[in-house]
């Protein structure tokens, strides 16, 4: 028992008085259960609007980007708010399992799992914006750099928009595997459980074999480190870099070198906000409220609020260094961000990303879950907000007093993007029925230390 | 390589490090351990060297930053320089900022897939590979210590008995050469407790072949608890089977040749018997005379 000792005064993670069978059991009853009315009927709402967002993109993609409420002066709009939204949503799975990881915070293990299928689910949904705004997506392989037999030209390695290719289809494809490593103990474990040939034959195949031997369990580790060590600098790089996508150009408004940072920030708020989301109502459904404790919850709203208060001094450092800089320019279009036309999104912004997270200091608040829940829709809805701040209200009103407009979306933007919260709803549905949704190998080993009835035990003996 | 191994299953990881370290005291060979999740020390405990994946990840990240710069220069630089923006097209060191962002991202790329590939590879992980945990029960809460018998399995299984062990089973590879499924057992935590008695019979094996047929193997019983099983080499099909008489009905194909084969096994199963009750040979030694040649 000596080994896993820990502080008495950290709470328990684990509760319920669990023992490693029963972890096995809780994780894998989802999946050998059946799905309840409840699910049926959110799937279903989640598969129309995913129907009807892929009816609005193949509207798109054979009329053309004109039935997009773009227009000569806004040509960048809600495409690219969804896209930076979902992109920045899919950063908190791998801040949680990889620079959780590093630090060695234990809490993470309840819930990496859910946050890395989130990160890819909503990266997807991130990847289909451009693809779709290129207007011919059958040529999107043109972004590769692939030899010039269509002429002359390769891609351009100095534009933002190459290196966002190449960032995005890292951070895929690298949580992917990482996500996926991480799986096949706890496949094999649902494998090992299986008594329908059929499952048994799907969950042999998906866990590649794995046998859980010592050397197996050795490079596990250290390959999940090395990930982790890996991970962490991609995951700021790919906010760094949609963020050079704005900042790098010279629009007053985006021209600004608090981007990175900021936008990392912002990433790692709205991501927690929607692990808030999910987790919150997954607990319930799956009986998981002794995995996902309402300490976790307590420890995400921390993150969401210390990182909602870096968001909000980048906000006001934003207005000092605009109205510091002495740049007309750039002077008018904060005042313009802030009580012009666009007013009411600015203050939505404002109010959703930086008073709503200032609730989490007041403890009761904090381990409120119903609270927490509609902070975290709130947050979303804000960060949501600030993509379209930031994109619209720089544009509209540019140099050319006389090129000055308003963009509305039409029926076709909201579908779109309607459609991908559906595609979205639908792949984490379909994972939260067929994947064992806590990393349960790894919450095995912080039983002993972390687990109430071993704390007990310990509380006893002194 | 020993073909007969010791399963000593443990349902806990604090009670499997401790007969490690029992069994390291007592210079018994652990050939494999197999645990549901990363038991902490256990590496140090088995004498594992330390995996050289990581070093294997940093010279995969060389070769992707070597690709990057490589790939970028042939572009930008050699290949098609361009004007853009009035940036320095004709040199990269000049030019480098802009290409820093695709030189890591390739960096990354390379050095977490070639890894993960290499771990897969080495840890034999892949679709369709079957998993080989001895066990099912590895991956929920049990422990396992595969352990190799050289001749001294009573040695190992009175080590193990001093540990607080969950099961004990004995493994034969040598007795199931054509198919892998395992059928002999020893459940030693339940003691055998009418060891004079002996019955030697015929079982079918569970798995059949594509024609219909399975093999038909001979079965040991000892007392409550000793079993093993060896098959007899004939292959025989179940339908024509007379359980009562321990033949083949006249239906079987070439059924005389296959109950001539049958009743010289009965004869010497008889003959052995006799020699167990009266105490010439043990019931190893017993189940030897039968399944040798």
């Amino acid at each position: 028992m000596g080994s896993h000792y820990e502080a008495p005064i950290r709470k328990p993670l684990v509760t319920g008085n669990k023992t490693y069978h029963q972890i096995s059991v809780d994780v894998a009853r989802p999946i050998e259960g059946s799905a309840n009315k409840q699910w049926w009927i959110v799937f279903g709402i989640s598969l129309t609007l995913f129907m009807w967002g892929i009816g609005c993109i193949i509207y798109t993609i054979s009329t053309g980007i004109g039935t997009w409420g773009l227009n000569k002066t806004v040509g960048w709009a809600w495409d690219i708010t969804n896209f930076v939204w979902w992109v920045g949503i899919g950063h908190a799975g791998t801040l949680i399992s990889a620079v959780l990881l590093l630090f060695r915070q234990k809490w993470r293990m309840g819930i990496n799992r859910s946050a890395e299928a989130m990160t890819i689910f909503s990266v997807i949904q991130a990847g289909l914006f451009p693809i779709i705004h290129m207007g011919r997506p059958w040529l999107a392989y043109w972004i590769v750099p692939i030899p010039n037999t269509f002429g002359s030209l390769w891609v351009n390695f100095n534009s933002p928009l190459l290196w966002d290719v190449f960032a995005i289809s890292t951070y895929l494809t690298v949580s992917l595997v990482f996500w996926w490593t991480g799986l096949l103990p706890d496949f094999a474990m649902i494998r090992d459980r299986a008594v329908k040939p059929f499952q048994k034959k799907i969950y042999s195949l998906v866990s590649f074999g794995w046998s859980g031997r010592a050397k197996d369990w050795q490079r596990f580790e250290e390959v999940s480190l090395v990930l982790a060590g890996l991970a962490t600098p991609l995951v700021l790089s790919v906010h760094t870099i949609v963020s050079f996508d704005f900042a790098t150009s010279v629009i007053p408004g985006w021209h600004t070198t608090i981007f990175p940072p900021y936008f990392v920030a912002g990433a790692i708020f709205s991501g927690f906000a929607m692990v808030q989301t999910l987790l919150i109502v997954m607990r319930k459904v799956c009986n998981l409220e002794d995995y996902i404790t309402v300490q976790h919850i307590e420890l995400m709203n921390i993150v969401i609020m210390i990182t909602g208060s870096i968001v909000g001094c980048a906000y006001i450092t934003e207005l000092f260094i605009a109205w510091y800089s002495g740049v007309e320019y750039e002077q008018y279009a904060f005042l313009n961000r802030a009580t012009g036309p666009y007013w009411w999104a600015y203050w939505a912004m404002m109010t959703c990303n930086v008073f709503s997270p200032q609730f989490m200091w007041f403890k009761k608040l904090r381990t409120s879950i119903v609270f927490s829940f509609v902070i975290s829709i709130v947050v979303n809805i804000g960060m949501w907000f600030e993509r379209f701040v930031i994109i619209v209200t720089s544009l509209h009103r540019d140099y050319l007093p006389s090129s000055w407009t308003m963009f509305s979306p039409t029926f076709v933007d909201i579908g779109i993007f309607l459609g991908t919260i559906g595609f979205f709803f639908v792949l984490f549905l379909l994972y939260a029925r067929t994947f064992p949704v806590i990393a349960q190998a790894e919450v095995k080993t912080i039983l002993k230390s972390s687990g109430d009835n071993y704390k007990e035990l310990r509380d006893k003996k002194k | 390589m020993a073909e007969k191994f010791i399963h000593a299953v443990y349902d806990d990881d604090d009670k499997l490090l401790d007969a490690i370290k029992n069994l390291k005291k007592n210079k018994i060979m652990i050939e494999e351990v197999f645990t549901p999740f990363p038991v902490h020390g256990l590496d140090h405990l088995l004498d594992l060297k330390p995996t050289r994946i990581a070093i294997a990840a940093f010279i995969y990240g060389c070769i992707g930053f070597t690709f990057g710069v490589l790939m970028i220069n042939y572009i930008m630089i050699v290949d098609w320089p361009q004007n853009i923006g009035g940036k320095p097209s004709f040199s990269l060191l000049e030019n480098l900022p802009a290409f820093v962002p695709v030189m890591f991202e390739l960096t990354v790329f390379f050095t977490g897939h070639l890894m993960v590939i290499t771990f897969y590879l080495r840890s034999r992980l892949w679709p369709f590979k079957e998993a080989e945990n001895p066990i099912p029960e590895t991956t929920d809460d049990k422990f396992l210590i595969q352990i190799p018998i050289y001749g001294n399995e009573s040695k190992i299984k009175s080590i193990i008995k001093t540990t607080d062990f969950y099961d004990l089973t004995v493994i034969d590879e040598s007795v199931k050469k054509p198919d892998n499924t395992q059928d002999e057992e020893i459940h030693n935590f339940e003691e055998t407790k009418t060891d004079s008695e002996i019955t030697i019979g015929f079982v079918f094996h569970a798995r059949k072949y594509s024609d219909g047929s399975s093999n038909l193997r001979i079965q040991f019983t000892r007392g409550r608890g000793q079993q093993y099983a060896k098959n007899s080499g004939l292959r025989i099909y179940r339908k024509h089977w007379i359980s009562k008489k321990s033949e083949v009905s006249e239906k079987h194909p070439e059924y005389e040749k296959v109950n001539n084969a049958i009743n010289s096994i009965k004869e010497k199963i008889n003959s052995v018997k006799q020699m167990f009750v009266d105490g010439k040979i043990s019931f190893e030694d017993a189940y030897k005379e039968v399944t040798e040649n």
